[in-house]
């Protein structure tokens, strides 16, 4: 069964915002609300800018869920995030767990008044019935039901940002960096994600020495 | 009584009964259970017809597009 996930390649991004263009056009996102955003690091720092494309995660033990009152996310088989707008009743405490800024809150009503939660939905859909056009007003197009993945995944034009199974994204990736000029397994691996490089022991030097005691 | 007056009346009562159809409106909520409606797979429907597996081989297809690498290997 596939875990779908989002990955962004900071080597990759060049800032563009087609995957933010992308979203909008694809679900006619409105003004205010913005599912996807492109976050910069260090900017106008020569050589150390960074920028990442930024939405729901749709994380594996989502905070968002954990604080709604009104319990009104789910998460599908494929692990994406979804919630029913019909419940929701706007609080906005989803926004404040969230790591990321994903929950956005439509502000068209009278006095300022915040809307029900509008959320990356991994382009599928909601609970109404897959395709219909209460689902698209309510959630955007559901992409995934017609076995395509994200639009702004599939729209990235240097394809910084990765979206699909799980298992097959990683595998992108690990071809990507050890294709890397100059890096390689030096930027992806254990070392890296764990430990500093100049303290990880090679296989073959940790490997204890013959005669040497257990 | 004539039949134009008992169905004037009849209508009257009718709108004015009409209000008194009262719903429940405080949903009950189940802590920790989502409350909302329950949502589809989506392979369900068209253009699937719930097969999971061609689902499967369309996604993994798309997604094992976005590799460059295995993308020029295969030219």
């Amino acid at each position: 069964m596939a875990r779908m996930k989002f990955l962004c390649d900071a080597e990759r991004c060049i800032e563009c915002n087609g995957c933010v263009t992308a979203c909008k056009q694809e679900h006619e996102v409105p003004w205010g609300v913005n599912r996807r955003r492109v976050v910069t690091l260090n900017d106008g720092v020569a050589g150390a800018e960074k920028s990442l494309s930024v939405a729901c995660m749709h994380c594996s033990d989502a905070p968002c869920m954990s604080v709604c009152p009104v319990d009104c996310f789910y998460t599908t088989t494929e692990g994406v995030v979804l919630h029913d707008k019909d419940q929701c009743i706007g609080c906005g405490y989803c926004f404040y767990a969230c790591p990321f800024g994903a929950p956005q809150f439509p502000q068209d009503g009278a006095f300022g008044m915040r809307g029900k939660m509008d959320k990356c939905t991994f382009c599928a859909g909601g609970p109404e019935a897959d395709n219909s056009p209460e689902e698209f007003r309510k959630y955007g197009r559901n992409r995934l039901a017609e076995g395509k993945l994200p639009a702004c995944a599939e729209m990235c034009a240097t394809k910084a940002l990765l979206g699909g199974d799980a298992d097959e994204v990683a595998n992108i990736f690990r071809d990507r960096v050890m294709n890397r000029d100059g890096k390689g397994a030096s930027v992806f691996g254990w070392a890296t994600a764990y430990g500093k490089q100049d303290k990880a022991a090679p296989a073959a030097q940790s490997a204890p020495k013959p005669g040497a005691k257990p | 009584m004539s039949g134009r007056t008992v169905v004037a009346c009849a209508a009257l009562a009718a709108g004015l009964m009409a209000g008194c159809g009262e719903r429940p409106a405080a949903t009950v909520y189940k802590q920790g259970e989502y409350s909302g409606k329950p949502d589809t797979q989506p392979w369900a429907g068209a253009p699937f017809n719930g097969d999971r597996l061609a689902w499967d081989r369309a996604i993994k297809s798309r997604t094992s597009h976005q590799n460059e690498y295995s993308r020029a290997a295969a030219k």
